[in-house]
């Protein structure tokens, strides 16, 4: 049974070297800055509708793991996914227009922030119920074993996630099937320490999350979210070892998110603007602005030039989302099955 | 330059108001300097400047409510075009129309359908077929578990025909009368083999269109809304009974010159402030009820002339015209101009009248013959809200009657509780001329006039 | 053509289609080593692998949103529940994963998943594993919800749910897996859903059920002709999403009266969908209201006397059938 062979990223991570992948990274990281902000001011200009849940602040999770990834894995996250979707490719102007309910919009405009889907670029939702995707991570995994691949599943969640009955039945299995090496899924925990308005301290019984996650016989390791060279380091080794055995892992990222639960949450009386300062002083765009300027020599000029680049790529984006239509009335009922029996 | 918006805060935030402005015209601002407070539906904030410049035009003054969108003012930067001022309005798709739907009426049609029954009714006789047999009740409530969706049902109203959709249908292509047809399902519906067997056995033909025959039903025996003869009137003198002088004597030696009693009757007039309405909108003047209530009052009298007269130590007069008077309350005290033969005018030329007399009447300028000679006489003291009230004859009069507002209550209509406009008269008789049941017999025609509107106007 | 049980033919539907197509797996509490508490799935583990007959733990969120997460990736799962009673834990991964991912994805992914296992009272099983689920399922749009209550249909219909592009809820009956009918060999024969059936002929009165109460019915409806002269229309709906309700219109059309027979609770039942539907079509043609009869509206009992008077029994078809023909 010959494995088939896959495009990588690169193997070997040296902290020390400057690599031009690095300061990619870094424009990645900025550019969704950028394009979380402006969801944000679309909201308040009351063109996006719903909810809308930004990633600021956790940048590096995603991006250092998505890094270590290959073109043909596949991602299941929750309904703050923006960061995810642009990271495997998805168009921005097509994810903004389906942010502010077009018919280009990758889900059709029938999805919304929350269900952002680009399955050719292996993105499989976007879902709107706490905890309710991780079953389907794990039943994607086995799939992909069952089907001969050496592609995995990358699974988001946040650390709000972690008490309802589908994650203990989603762990419990993909352990379960981990053990025959059918279930190649990295569990990826977005821990900002907070479900919702509900601190960590006051939701989880054992705030030790990665701890929870070895009761299922899932090994895990606790990573510096905001720290991309760490968080990648991690993911590379992981990922590989996940590749190779078909057994889950889970990564808990320790990071924090600046914005608030979702837009409306704007007082977020569960914590102080202290905190939330204080929290600012490890922005990962920062930390990793400094480390590049450290072992590459990024200048000002370099972030200018890409934050100015970040800046026009979202302003199109807006554009196309605010020059598209809105879906045609008749999609009202295509999609829901397949066959229309009417 | 940058504009500074009203933003959308929550999902289903449309608009806020602007509290106060902290910073004015030209002041010169920070990034992240407060600017202004706003107010949303659920917090107080302030926003704060996204870059430095100076503060441009304010576009939208402390106190307005705006929608989410809308420009408030703009820093740095040449003030924003005249048109570009007038705020485009965010594409508020998912705001919702507010449903504004028409309040609904909650009243039942039925009034109106007896009014429409009653108007057909001259064309078909009265003929009840045989009634319906006794509801065929023997079928016991059935265990839980097989619905038994019919309710037994009260014996027929009177208005309507308990038929299956399917009885009709077969009552409308054999051309059978459904309301002949006696039903033999449960309370009375007629089912499709009645009708056929009604058209084997000859059944009567329906009248008009069979439609309509559908809607019909047996006749009551006793219509509560039917009047006595209409009669026309002439001057009558009727002299007095023995029996009448004893009674007038002893009477008025209780109660003083004329011996009141009083008698209250509730009318629903719902369907005449309808009815009011849409003639005040057609005749583009503003007709009141009390314009309908003296012509009800004027009609009413043709079934019972006893009402319109007056009594002398001889006889009783009973008048050949009707000419009611309307209480007025002027400065100096309470006086009645007369609208003569109301029964002869329409219900807005008594409004004119009305107008005209009143008018003249507070102004103390009406002539004698505008403020004598009435037969029976109005007060309304509804427009102050003065649910019902006695009121004292004026002689000569036989009669006064004391009109209440038209208040919304809840009534029983059967069986079951609506809202509706209802308005209490009281009327105060002359025992020496009307007996108790001649008065009442005299509202009960009022009321069928007031809560049948239609026949005012015609 | 063969004579078969109910339950064979559906434990014929799994083999053959897992034999057909790789891509087709079953799962679920006890199908593979203990062979199925039903035994539907006899002799599949040591067939077929144990990458292809999955034993799951007791947690059907885990074992359905797994499945959906299969289904999306071009597998064909078919997941058992032991009895539909415990799909009610697995509700959200149902309604607002497997029936929506392909909306609100704009139709990029398909999910083929069935969902299959018994319903219904059964035999003093009490209140928490007595109920039914066609109304529960039948309200969703993306699911397909289908009742089958013959072995032919069984097999068939089950065939078309495992070959076809969508989430689709399998409402079998442990009161039907003994049940003996003729069975077509063809391993291609398929049963379409959205398609009723009329099961008996007849003229006086349309009478509408599936699963175990059309059985039911066709007993009563025999008794009515036999011992009454009555003869009862019987339609077989077998499909309640999407819902075939021609036949039942054009039934009406001929007897003027209906009567619909399930086995559940009165309120917001399948009864009350057939009726709105015959009124939307049918109005004029009715003779009667149409009467439902149904189970009562209580928890499912323990005692067997209790149990007994719950559910819908002859007497209460004829009561019904009786009503609307004003006999």
């Amino acid at each position: 049974m010959a494995k088939k062979s896959s495009k990588k990223k690169s193997l070997v991570i040296d902290e020390n070297a400057c690599t031009p992948e690095w300061t990619e990274l870094l424009r990645k990281m900025i550019f969704i800055r950028r394009y979380e902000e402006a969801t944000e001011r679309e909201f308040r200009r009351g063109k996006i509708g719903g909810y809308l849940h930004v990633y600021i602040g956790q940048e590096a999770v995603v991006t250092g793991i998505q890094s270590a990834a290959n073109q043909d894995d596949l991602v299941f996250a929750g309904y703050r996914d923006h960061a995810h979707a642009l990271l495997l490719g998805s168009d921005p102007g097509r994810v903004m227009a389906e942010l502010f309910g077009k018919g280009t919009g990758v889900s059709g405009g029938k999805g919304g922030s929350m269900h952002l889907f680009d399955v050719e670029n292996g993105l499989y939702g976007g879902y709107g119920i706490v905890g309710g995707h991780l079953t389907l991570a794990a039943g994607a995994a086995y799939a992909l074993r069952y089907q001969e691949t050496e592609r995995l599943v990358v699974c988001y969640f946040g650390d709000g996630a972690m008490n309802i009955g589908s994650f203990h039945e989603a762990m419990n299995m993909a352990g379960l099937w981990g053990k025959q090496g059918m279930c190649p899924v990295v569990f990826v925990i977005e821990n900002n320490g907070y479900a919702m308005g509900t601190s960590i301290e006051r939701h989880s019984a054992l705030t030790d999350l990665s701890a929870r996650v070895e009761a299922y016989n899932i090994p895990s390791e606790k990573v510096d979210g905001q720290d991309l060279f760490a968080v990648r380091g991690a993911a590379d080794r992981i990922l590989r070892q996940v590749r190779e055995t078909g057994r889950p892992y889970c990564i808990e990222a320790i990071t924090y998110r600046f914005s608030g639960h979702g837009a409306a949450d704007i007082l977020q009386p569960y914590r102080t603007k202290d905190e939330v300062e204080a929290q600012r002083s490890r922005d990962p765009i920062t930390i990793l602005r400094n480390r590049l300027s450290e072992i590459c020599g990024l200048t000002d000029e370099d972030v200018q030039e890409m934050e100015e680049w970040a800046e026009a790529e979202v302003k199109k984006a807006v554009e196309f989302a605010e020059e598209s239509d809105p879906p045609d009335p008749e999609e009202l009922y295509r999609d829901v099955v397949s066959e229309v029996a009417d | 330059m940058a504009e500074i918006i009203m933003p959308k805060m929550g999902d289903a935030m449309t608009e806020g108001k602007v509290v106060r402005w902290y910073k004015k015209q030209g002041d010169a601002v920070k990034k992240g300097e407060p600017l202004l407070e706003i107010e949303t539906d659920k917090v107080n904030l302030d926003l704060e400047a996204e870059e430095d410049g100076p503060l441009g035009e304010i576009l939208v003054q402390e106190g307005s409510m705006v929608d989410v969108g809308t420009v408030l003012a703009v820093i740095g930067g040449a003030a924003p075009a005249k048109d570009a001022k007038k705020q485009p309005a965010p594409e508020k798709k998912e705001k919702a129309e507010p449903a504004e739907a028409a309040p609904e009426e909650e009243q039942e049609a039925e009034p109106s359908e007896a009014d429409s029954e009653e108007k057909g009714e001259p064309k078909k006789k009265a003929e009840p077929a045989e009634k319906p047999p006794k509801d065929d009740e023997t079928k016991k409530p059935a265990p839980a578990s097989v619905d038994k969706s019919e309710a037994p049902a009260p014996a027929g109203d009177g208005k309507h025909v308990r038929s299956s959709p399917l009885a009709r249908k077969i009552a409308g292509e054999l051309g059978v009368d459904i309301a002949s047809v006696s039903g033999s399902g449960p309370a009375g519906r007629v089912v499709a083999a009645d009708v056929k067997k009604a058209a084997e056995g000859g059944a009567k033909p329906a009248a008009g269109k069979v439609a309509e025959a559908s809607a019909s039903g047996p006749r009551p025996e006793r219509e509560k809304s039917a009047l006595p003869e209409y009669q026309k009137l002439k001057d009558e003198t009727i002299p007095l009974t023995a029996m009448r002088r004893t009674i007038a004597k002893r009477l008025a030696e209780s109660i003083g010159p004329i011996p009141h009693f009083f008698l209250t009757i509730e009318a629903d007039v719902t369907e005449l402030q309808k009815v009011r309405e849409q003639l005040s909108d057609i005749s583009g003047a503003k007709l009141s009820i009390n314009d309908f209530v003296v012509r009800a009052t004027a009609l009413a009298i043709h079934h019972h002339p006893i009402v319109n007269a007056s009594f002398t130590a001889e006889a009783i007069e009973q008048h050949g015209n009707i000419h009611v008077g309307i209480a007025v309350a002027t400065p100096e005290g309470l006086i009645t101009p007369v609208i003569r033969d109301a029964d002869q005018k329409g219900v807005d030329a008594i409004a004119a009248e009305v107008r005209d007399l009143a008018g003249r009447a507070r102004n103390r300028k009406l002539k004698p013959d505008e403020y004598q000679g009435s037969t029976i006489t109005i007060s309304n003291l509804g427009m102050f809200g003065i649910e019902e009230f006695t009121a004292v004859i004026n002689p000569p009069n036989a009669a006064i009657l004391a009109i209440g507002a038209a208040l919304e209550k809840p009534v029983v209509v059967n069986g079951r509780i609506r809202v509706r406009e209802m308005m209490r008269i009281t009327m105060s008789c002359d025992h020496r001329v009307i007996d108790g049941a001649a008065g009442a017999q005299y509202l009960q025609s009022l009321k069928v006039y007031l809560e049948q509107p239609l026949r005012l106007v015609v | 053509m063969a004579e078969k049980s109910y339950r064979d033919a559906i434990h014929e539907a799994l083999m053959e289609e897992m034999e057909r197509d790789q891509n087709v797996i079953v799962m679920g509490e006890d199908i593979g080593v203990y062979e199925g508490t039903f035994r539907i799935t006899a002799g599949m583990l040591k067939k077929f692998g144990p990458k292809r007959v999955i034993d799951t733990p007791i947690a059907e969120a885990g074992m359905v949103g797994t499945a959906v997460g299969m289904a999306m990736l071009g597998m064909r799962p078919v997941v058992e529940m032991m009895t539909m009673n415990f799909s009610i834990v697995a509700a959200d991964q149902i309604v607002n994963h497997a029936a929506k991912v392909r909306y609100f994805s704009g139709g990029q992914v398909d999910v083929p998943v069935v969902i299959r296992g018994p319903h219904g009272a059964g035999v003093q099983l009490s209140a928490q594993h007595s109920q039914s689920f066609e109304t529960f399922y039948g309200h969703f749009p993306g699911l397909f919800v289908v009742a089958p209550a013959t072995p032919a249909d069984a097999k068939g219909m089950l065939k078309t749910a495992i070959r076809g592009k969508d989430p689709v809820i399998f409402l079998e009956s442990p009161a039907l897996y003994g049940i003996k009918g003729e069975v077509p060999d063809d391993p291609d024969v398929l049963v379409p859903f959205g398609k009723s059936r009329v099961a008996r002929e007849g003229s006086d009165v349309t009478v509408v059920a599936f699963g175990r109460m059309l059985h039911l019915s066709m007993k009563t409806a025999e008794i009515l002709s036999s011992e009454h002269g009555i003869e009862c229309e019987v339609i077989d709906l077998r499909s309640i999403r999407p819902l075939d309700i021609d036949p039942v219109i054009e039934s009406v059309k001929k007897t003027h009266r209906a009567v619909v027979v399930q086995e559940q609770w009165k309120p917001y039942g399948f009864g009350a969908e057939i009726i709105a539907s015959i009124s939307d079509a049918a109005f004029d043609e009715l003779d009667a209201p149409v009467v439902r009869v149904t189970g009562a509206d209580v928890p499912m009992p323990y005692a067997r006397n209790l149990e007994l008077l719950a559910v819908p029994h002859e007497a209460d078809i004829e009561k019904a059938v009786r009503q609307v023909l004003y006999k």
